[in-house]
């Protein structure tokens, strides 16, 4: 964490200093005791303003507390740890902001000496993506405003700014999952579900229902049948990408932005990712057109963070290609595929749902339609 | 904070208005500002809008514009005070915001530099200094409260349109008033120390002439001058105390009021109509000797009858005038300080231009001296000028009107002539005529008035004229400069006296009190060789009725208040280059005398050396030494272990354990460190009492001497139990017993 302090000269301490001086001129023009007192005591704000603000400054020890992830539409409060390591000196009016954040900025209005608190500050992210935080910068002006002093620290991080996420109804999501092979399936580990897992001894007998008696016959041994473990719908999202934004430019309608529609259908995908995944539903994700790994099926909260933070990272300025990403098929899955602009049905399969970013608002809605 | 503010804006008010005699504005300044802090302050505040107190400033400032553009000069400092200090009245009852409390403290600022220009009096200068001093702190107060208003501002528009709102909560400490508190009063005294630095140090030039006479207070001034139609100084501030002592060592009353000169002029100026100084002084200089009076001539002057003494104590008013009755012989003044005496006017100042240099001075007198001490104090006889005229013409034919009704009747009177032939005839001719000129204006016919702005004057008509003539009205100044003018204009050696008049006599204190309005003028006239003898045209029954007619309750208080004025004015008022120099002069011998007690502790330590040298020298010497080096080594090792001994326990029990506490811990530490020896080693997360059973797989005896101690101390520490001496012991048997338990 490297350290550097620099001054910033202010018009009113410009004028502050100016008006010093031409009290030192009416002195000289009419001698006034108590006209020099006059002027000494402005000497004296100077020095109080150079000695304030200085020995406050240095005293200052910032540190960024760790964010974490932001996301777009919502703000996110960065948290600084302030300690004032002077002895002697209170801080006052230092507020604390990110060079990389724009100006909005943190506010400590008074810190006594060897105090140390917690400042907050509020940012509202502006585009979904990574951010790199480079420098800290704690700046302040006190005590009259003369000469604003700053005090930056380098302390390097990296935010992620996930994507705007809309809230989908239950019953929209329902009506998308339920097309397509999407159902019920039997997951691979004993469970209380359905369907046939495995025979095991039985060294207790619980239920005669459970008894396999072919098999117990054939052993001479009593053994039970072993149901496998229900497993939650899966939703599979194909986010098609693969048209440049360019030539997407060409085919949206006049006035709408073909960047804009891109990000929709993130922001779509997203979406529809949290609904799925706050209704147990398990998630995969392709991204076709981008250099993104594909995401196997899996629910969760964990797992809908790192599918987030894989949409927060696509590269809308990289190269697309047209290839489509294989990925391990999952018949019994509702596939969902996403496109900023025209529906292009060979993508996803003949089950598969088509969404276009323009439905964005429909499918936030509780009466919109699906293609 | 805001009281804060309001106090320092009142003492804005309270500077200018004292420094500008404004006592009605002040009246009602401070009540409005009062009124403001009960109303606009208080729990249920009712402030003005702002929009109306922005317009009624701006109605005042446009009043203030259009009236100096009618009267065709632009408005004097003094005006711009008035209109500073009505609209921070105005603003003090519409303080809504930051930016409301920094427009007080600006008008509060220029408030308080207008006092600064005027001010010599200490009733200003205090709430100046005072007002001065808090302004930073009430500066930086509104900084903060402004600048976390514009933060918050900024917050709030950067909020983007259907966001989440998120509140601004900026942070404080734990205890912000306590941090306040303490940079507030660092402010004030870095503040102070910087201005006091600035203000001993600024370069100044000494004060004299036009600088002076704005640092005078008391009333008197080294100006005459009846060009202005102010109102003359009336107030009642003590300048000084005279303790008149007779020819036989007794304080007493003189059989007539004391004229102390502080200055004379003998021509009168018609441009200006102001009278001017002589302009060839013969001064001499007499350095001060303490104790001793020193005479002003070395020669030549009975100083064995009729010799009075005058002690004077100033009070109120610091200046280099030495006032004094005429004739001046010899002078006690202290040591160091010089006296300029200048034989044509017999007046006395200080040598230096150092303001209040003689704050206290004993004057030899002889009021009743003859032509020959006056010619020995002026240094031999005067070739008196030839027959004087003065430059009004208006003024001989009333002087000679005068004459003709008030002359002597039955006697003859020289006549200018004569006058000129014979200096005797001309000597009893002056006379002659001031005395029946000084008969006509106190006749009664002349009214004494402090108040001259009933007078009418016509355009290029000289006051003198004017007074003679029609007004006949006036102060001192004017009676003074109408005799005198007479006494010119008719051919008389005249001169007009500035001083003060001694009325007042305090029987208890056996002294005179003399009072700022007791500023006076008066004509002395040639009637010797070096003779000059006094004529009052003022009427002395109006002056006694004046002065009994201002004596208030607060002339009691006076004594108090008058020495402050006094050192004020002397030490910061009037603090000029010569005051530098001899700030400087005194650091010197300050740090002189700081450095003497250094050298003494050299000089002391190199004669022990040498001492000890001598003492230690040889085999002898040499084993005394050893045997001092080994008893201080093992002093410092033995200190050194109690002090380890006492900060093992500290972390345990704290700097607050009682002895008792501290030797049980000892115990229990030293019993661990044994059980170290024996093998029973305290591992991580192992209890005392763990490392107490381990023990006892090696030795069950010592494990129960360990725990034993461990219980002991445990008891104490843990237990609220007291270290009671039969605790303390009992765990240093134990100690002992498993120090002495043999294990395998």
């Amino acid at each position: 964490m490297r350290r550097r302090l620099s001054y910033r000269p202010a018009l009113g301490g410009l004028v502050f200093v100016i008006g010093v001086l031409v009290l030192v001129l009416a002195v000289v023009w009419r001698p006034s005791n108590l006209l020099i007192w006059a002027v000494g005591t402005g000497v004296g704000m100077i020095v109080v303003s150079g000695l304030a603000s200085g020995a406050m400054m240095m005293a200052l020890r910032v540190r960024r507390l760790v964010p974490r992830d932001a996301r777009l539409g919502q703000p996110l409060m960065l948290r600084y740890e302030v300690r004032n390591a002077s002895w002697f000196w209170p801080a006052f009016a230092v507020s604390i902001r990110e060079s990389a954040l724009g100006a909005s900025q943190g506010w400590l209005v008074s810190l006594g000496p060897g105090e140390q608190s917690m400042v907050e500050r509020a940012w509202w992210p502006a585009r979904r993506g990574e951010v790199q935080l480079t420098d800290v910068i704690a700046q302040s002006s006190f005590p009259f405003g003369l000469v604003g002093k700053r005090v930056t620290w380098r302390q390097r991080a990296t935010i992620t700014v996930l994507p705007r996420v809309v809230r989908v109804p239950a019953p929209r999501l329902r009506a998308l999952l339920d097309r397509g092979p999407a159902g019920q399936r039997a997951a691979s580990r004993p469970g209380h579900g359905e369907e046939f897992f495995g025979v095991r001894d039985a060294p207790e007998l619980t239920s005669l229902r459970d008894v396999a008696w072919r098999r117990s016959a054939s052993r001479e041994q009593l053994a039970v049948i072993e149901r496998a473990s229900p497993s939650y719908p899966r939703l599979r999202l194909v986010l098609n990408l693969s048209e440049p934004t360019a030539s997407l430019a060409g085919r949206v309608p006049v006035g709408v932005d073909a960047r804009q529609r891109e990000e929709d259908a993130i922001t779509m995908a997203a979406s529809l990712a949290s609904s799925a995944v706050a209704l147990g539903h398990e998630v995969s994700l392709r991204v076709h057109g981008l250099p993104c790994a594909a995401m196997p099926a899996a629910g969760g909260v964990r797992h809908l963070d790192r599918l987030l933070v894989q949409l927060a990272k696509l590269d809308l300025d990289a190269p697309r290609t047209t290839a489509m990403v294989s990925g391990p098929g999952d018949e019994r899955s509702a596939t969902v595929v996403i496109h900023p602009g025209r529906i292009d049905p060979s993508v996803g399969g003949p089950a598969a749902v088509h969404q276009s970013a323009a439905q964005l608002q429909g499918l936030a809605s509780r009466h919109g339609g699906a293609s | 904070m805001q009281a804060m503010i309001l106090v320092t804006a009142m003492l804005s008010l309270s500077a200018f208005c004292i420094a500008d005699d404004s006592f009605v504005f002040l009246s009602f300044s401070l009540v409005a500002a009062a009124l403001s802090g009960v109303l606009a302050q208080g729990v249920r505040p009712r402030r003005m809008p702002t929009i109306v107190a922005h317009s009624i400033i701006a109605s005042l400032v446009a009043a203030a514009v259009v009236s100096a553009f009618i009267a065709g000069r632009p408005p004097g400092i003094e005006q711009v005070g008035f209109l500073c200090g009505t609209a921070l009245v105005i603003k003090l009852f519409a303080r809504h915001r930051a930016a409301d409390e920094r427009h007080v403290l600006a008008l509060g600022s220029i408030l308080l530099l207008v006092a600064a220009l005027d001010a010599t009096d200490v009733l200003a200068g205090l709430p100046l200094v005072i007002g001065s001093l808090l302004m930073p702190v009430c500066a930086a107060a509104t900084w903060v409260q402004a600048s976390t208003e514009r933060a918050g501002a900024a917050h709030a528009a950067l909020v983007p349109a259907g966001s989440l709102p998120v509140a601004f909560e900026p942070t404080t400490g734990a205890a912000p008033m306590r941090s306040w508190t303490g940079f507030a009063v660092a402010s004030v005294i870095v503040t102070a120390v910087c201005a006091s630095l600035v203000f001993l140090g600024f370069p100044r030039q000494g004060l004299d002439g036009e600088s002076w006479s704005r640092t005078r207070t008391g009333g008197f001034s080294l100006r005459v001058s009846l060009a202005s139609d102010e109102r003359i100084e009336d107030s009642r501030t003590e300048v000084m105390t005279v303790r008149w002592i007779g020819p036989d060592g007794v304080a007493i009353e003189h059989n007539e009021p004391l004229h102390l000169r502080g200055a004379v002029f003998d021509r009168y100026d018609p441009i200006s109509q102001s009278w001017q100084v002589p302009q060839q002084p013969r001064r001499e200089y007499i350095d001060g000797a303490g104790e001793a009076f020193v005479p002003f001539v070395e020669s030549g002057i009975d100083a064995r009858f009729q010799v009075y003494r005058q002690v004077v104590q100033m009070r109120g008013l610091a200046t280099n005038q030495v006032f004094s009755v005429l004739a001046p012989i010899s002078i006690q003044a202290a040591e160091g300080t010089s006296v300029a005496f200048d034989q044509a006017t017999m007046l006395l100042s200080g040598a230096s231009s150092r303001i209040g240099e003689f704050d206290r001075y004993t004057v030899a007198v002889k009021p009743y001296a003859s032509d020959r001490d006056m010619t020995v104090l002026s240094g031999g006889f005067i070739e008196p000028e030839a027959v004087p005229t003065f430059p009004v013409a208006g003024v001989r034919p009333l002087a000679l009107d005068l004459w003709e009704r008030w002359k002597p009747r039955g006697r003859t009177v020289p006549d200018v002539d004569e006058a000129l032939r014979r200096p005797a005839a001309r000597w009893e001719r002056n006379r002659a005529v001031a005395t029946a000129l000084e008969s006509a204006l106190l006749s009664g016919e002349f009214r004494y008035t402090t108040d001259l702005g009933s007078i009418v004057r016509r355009r290029g008509e000289d006051p003198i004229v004017n007074f003679l003539s029609s007004s006949r009205q006036g102060h001192c100044q004017y009676f003074a400069s109408a005799l005198c003018a007479m006494c010119q204009s008719m051919g008389v050696d005249a001169r007009v006296v500035a001083g003060f008049i001694a009325l007042e006599y305090d029987a208890a204190q056996s002294q005179y009190i003399v009072r700022s309005s007791n500023a006076h003028a008066w004509v002395e006239v040639r009637t010797g060789d070096a003779q000059w003898t006094t004529f009052d045209g003022t009427p002395p029954m109006t002056l006694e009725a004046l002065q009994a007619e201002q004596r208030s309750w607060a002339d009691g208080l006076r004594w108090l208040w008058d020495p402050l004025n006094f050192a004020w004015t002397r030490h910061v008022v009037s603090f000029d280059v010569q005051a530098q120099a001899e700030l400087v002069d005194r650091m010197a011998s300050t740090r002189e005398a700081l450095a003497r007690p250094v050298r003494a502790t050299r000089e002391a330590v190199d004669a022990i050396r040498q001492r000890l040298a001598e003492t230690f020298s040889g085999l002898v010497g040499g084993l005394w030494l050893a045997s001092i080096g080994m008893v201080l080594a093992a002093s410092i090792v033995v200190a050194a272990l109690l002090r380890v001994r006492r900060r093992r326990t500290e972390p345990l029990l704290g700097p607050d354990a009682s002895p008792r506490e501290r030797e049980l811990t000892r115990h229990y530490l030293d019993a661990l460190r044994v059980a170290h020896r024996r093998g029973a080693m305290r591992r991580a997360g192992m209890t005392p009492l763990d490392v107490a059973a381990e023990l006892a797989q090696r030795s069950p005896d010592a494990a129960a001497h360990l725990r034993s101690v461990v219980e002991s101390f445990y008891a104490v520490r843990f237990g609220g139990q007291p270290a009671t001496a039969e605790r303390c012991s009992a765990a240093a048997r134990a100690l002992s017993a498993l120090q002495g338990v043999r294990t395998p």
